[in-house]
């Protein structure tokens, strides 16, 4: 049976509302009055979902069966929405807030307008893909933490802020446009593909890990040329890329890239792939 | 009148707290310091005057009267926030920190905007460091990197680090070698042996390809006359050199590093360069922390809550994320609805924006003197002037702590002992 849970943001909040029980995988069985009765945090007080969203749940048989849940609105001052969901879908139409998807192990997140900060940080599994630009720190670490993503991919259409990827340990990172400073930091292993400009000082202290960026100007003089290549991964990866509705234009399945090894301070098993012909 | 002289008193201007001041105090006045710099000279001399009026909401106010709208301005807000504390000593951040907890609200310092980052960078990779006591009486190589104690820190080099005479650097001066880096010509470069004038944004770089010159890695893409940060690697080499000839260096760090692109990155590379250093010779890191106690903060706040900074207790136990619950980017984001600024004044040190958005929520202000904040915040409280009227703890730069006496009397209350009486009725407020 497929369910289809379409929730309306009746009012902005005014101060920030953490909302990590707004997961499609944990309302599979909850009826509109349970739902209005999810306890979110507002400030430092326990409210009812129900105060700040309105909507409706449809149940058909057809299709395919699992979770569909909507979120209409400007979602930007709400955090975690999604946050460790397993499985379903959650489709927000509008901005969203900081900690989207964090944590998530499965499933899908489709945001149609912009991410905040530490979108899908610590995730392990799952898409997320978003149309508008993201913020800081994209499937990276918390401080304190050793590893950021470990699975799965994160689409993004337009920018990415600073950090992206930083401490990440696997999965997928895709930015369409450009991206600010330290993409990769201290990255271990997984691929981050910055299909515009990025930032200054990319990859630096990556252990391992794939970083495709199209001009270089800011490579570290701790990466070391290697050679010219067409990596045999790169048709893959691209038509993956293509899967997941984002074409890349100018990138052919045909590329050449410049790798790059580094950093040479933490062992040089990294790289870094240039695009040549992009 | 007779005058009482107060010696090996702490001056609480500046991070270093020299602690040999000597105060002449005359009908409950100082009249006069000796051994001290310009601006502790006149903090120690005026640090007590100009108090403000108690006042609630523009009208002046007991104190009774002050501690109950605090109180109920704080124990209403849904998102308070408790701030500042970088004058104030470790007593009072304690309570501070219980009064955030009991609110459940957000806690921040000063160092979240001066050097946080390098708090930060401590977390992650640590911090080979040593006391100033140790710089002084060992260190024949001392580098300041985005910092001017010339003017910021003005006895840091005769106490303690260019010109002070140690047990094994009889000679002072003459048995240092001092280098500077920084964006410009200072006075403390003027002093130096070696000054590197580097591209402002440009320190990780250069940090990066430091530590590959000690780690003798090869860099191909790189010649001798090839610019890193706007200084030709051959004169890089050089400090490479000074370091691994020197038998104990000292890397002294100031908000420029902290501050400029980077930030916490720059300090993290900095203090792996030292490390790497460690491989050759002893070399260690120090913040050049300003306000006087705000190291103090982190200490506190570190074994009160395990976080040195942007912390939240909206879930009624500490969460810690800068970014999200740091003070300048939750006033510009609008999520705090009332605030509680203890010894600092925002409206001079925070930007436009973070500022404008206080003006628009209920604002708790101690402070000891008249300041910018003082002059329109909803409940103003003037308090004793820690190190002069009021006695306590603070933490100096190398993480010594040193305590404070009192040595006038004040009409005034400490901030510890309006903290307690402001939490207490938030606790009865609470509990009704
Ligand atoms: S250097 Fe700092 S602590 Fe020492 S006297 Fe000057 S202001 Fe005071």
């Amino acid at each position: 049976m497929k369910r289809v849970i379409d929730l309306r943001l009746t009012r902005v909040p005014d101060l920030p509302l953490e909302a990590d029980r707004l997961r499609p995988d944990s309302l599979a069985q909850a009826g509109l009055d349970e739902l209005y009765a999810l306890p979110l945090l507002y400030g430092n007080q326990t409210v009812a979902a129900g105060e700040f969203l309105r909507g409706e749940i449809q149940e058909t048989e057809e299709g395919a069966s699992g979770v569909t849940l909507i979120l209409r609105g400007d979602f930007k001052r709400v955090k975690r929405l999604g946050q460790g969901m397993q499985s379903g879908e959650l489709i927000i139409e509008g901005p969203c807030g900081f900690h989207t998807g964090a944590e998530m192990g499965g499933g899908r997140i489709t945001i149609r307008g912009d991410a905040g900060d530490w979108l899908g940080a610590h995730m392990t599994g799952g898409v997320i893909r978003v149309e508008g630009n993201a913020g800081h720190w994209v499937g990276a670490s918390y401080r304190g933490k050793t590893q950021g993503m470990r699975g799965g991919a994160v689409i993004i259409h337009g920018n990415a802020g600073r950090m992206t990827g930083t401490k990440m340990r696997g999965g997928l990172i895709v930015v369409r446009g450009d991206c600010l400073e330290f993409p990769g930091y201290d990255m271990n292993a997984g691929t981050i593909l910055i299909a515009g400009r990025s930032g200054r000082h990319i990859g630096s202290g990556m252990v391992r890990g794939t970083i495709i960026v199209r001009d270089g100007h800011s490579l570290l003089p701790t990466f070391y040329h290697n050679c010219a290549y067409k990596p045999s991964f790169w048709p893959l990866l691209r038509s993956y890329i293509e899967a997941q509705g984002l074409v890349l234009d100018g990138w052919g399945a045909d590329c050449f890239f410049d790798r790059y090894s580094g950093e040479a301070l933490t062992g040089c098993k990294g790289e870094v792939l240039l695009c040549h012909t992009a | 009148m007779t005058v009482t002289v107060h010696k090996d008193v702490v001056c609480t201007f500046c991070g270093a707290l020299c602690d040999d001041l000597e105060m002449h105090v005359e009908d409950n006045r100082v009249i006069d310091v000796k051994n001290v710099c310009g601006i502790g000279r006149s903090k120690a001399l005026h640090g007590d005057n100009d108090k403000p009026e108690c006042r609630v909401r523009g009208q002046q106010a007991t104190l009774e009267q002050a501690y109950d709208a605090a109180a109920e301005i704080l124990s209403r807000a849904k998102s308070p926030l408790v701030y500042g504390f970088s004058s104030t000593v470790a007593e009072a951040n304690r309570v501070g920190v219980e009064l955030a907890e009991i609110l459940r609200g957000g806690l921040d310092n000063c160092s979240s905007y001066c050097h946080g980052p390098g708090v930060l960078a401590r977390q992650h990779v640590g911090l080979p460091t040593c006391t100033l006591g140790e710089a002084k009486n060992r260190a024949d190589l001392v580098v300041f990197w985005g910092a001017n104690p010339m003017e910021s820190h003005m006895r840091h080099f005769s106490r303690y680090s260019v010109q002070a005479k140690g047990m094994y650097t009889p000679l002072g001066r003459k048995d240092r070698k001092m280098v500077v880096v920084d964006v410009r010509p200072t006075p403390s470069s003027k002093n130096a042996d070696l000054f590197f004038q580097v591209i402002p944004g440009s320190d990780y770089e250069i940090a990066t390809v430091l530590r590959a010159l000690v780690c003798e890695l090869p860099l191909p893409t790189l010649a001798d006359d090839s610019l890193v940060g706007g200084v030709p690697l051959s004169k890089w080499k050089e400090l490479v050199a000074l370091f691994k000839a020197c038998k104990y260096g000292v890397v002294f760090f100031g908000i420029g590093l902290t501050q400029s692109q980077g930030k916490d990155l720059n300090i993290e590379q900095l203090i792996r360069l030292v490390g790497d250093c460690n491989r050759h010779t002893r070399v260690y890191a120090m913040p050049m922390r300003g306000h006087a106690n705000v190291n103090g903060n982190n200490q506190v706040f570190v074994w009160q809550t395990g976080y040195p900074l942007a912390i939240s207790f909206n879930r009624g136990y500490p969460r810690f994320n800068p970014g999200e619950f740091s003070v300048i980017d939750m006033l510009n984001r609008g999520d705090v609805d009332a605030a509680l600024i203890v010894a600092t004044d925002p409206a001079a040190h925070l930007p436009h924006t973070a500022v404008e958005a206080l003006k628009k929520i209920p604002t708790i202000v101690l402070d000891p003197v008249n300041s910018l904040t003082t002059a329109w915040a909803d409940v103003v409280i003037p308090v004793a002037t820690s190190g002069l009227s009021a006695a306590g703890t603070y933490y100096r730069m190398d993480n010594v702590p040193i305590r404070l006496r009192k040595i006038l009397d004040c009409e005034w209350p400490a901030d510890l002992e309006v903290l307690q009486n402001i939490k207490e009725r938030v606790l009865d407020a609470k509990d009704h």
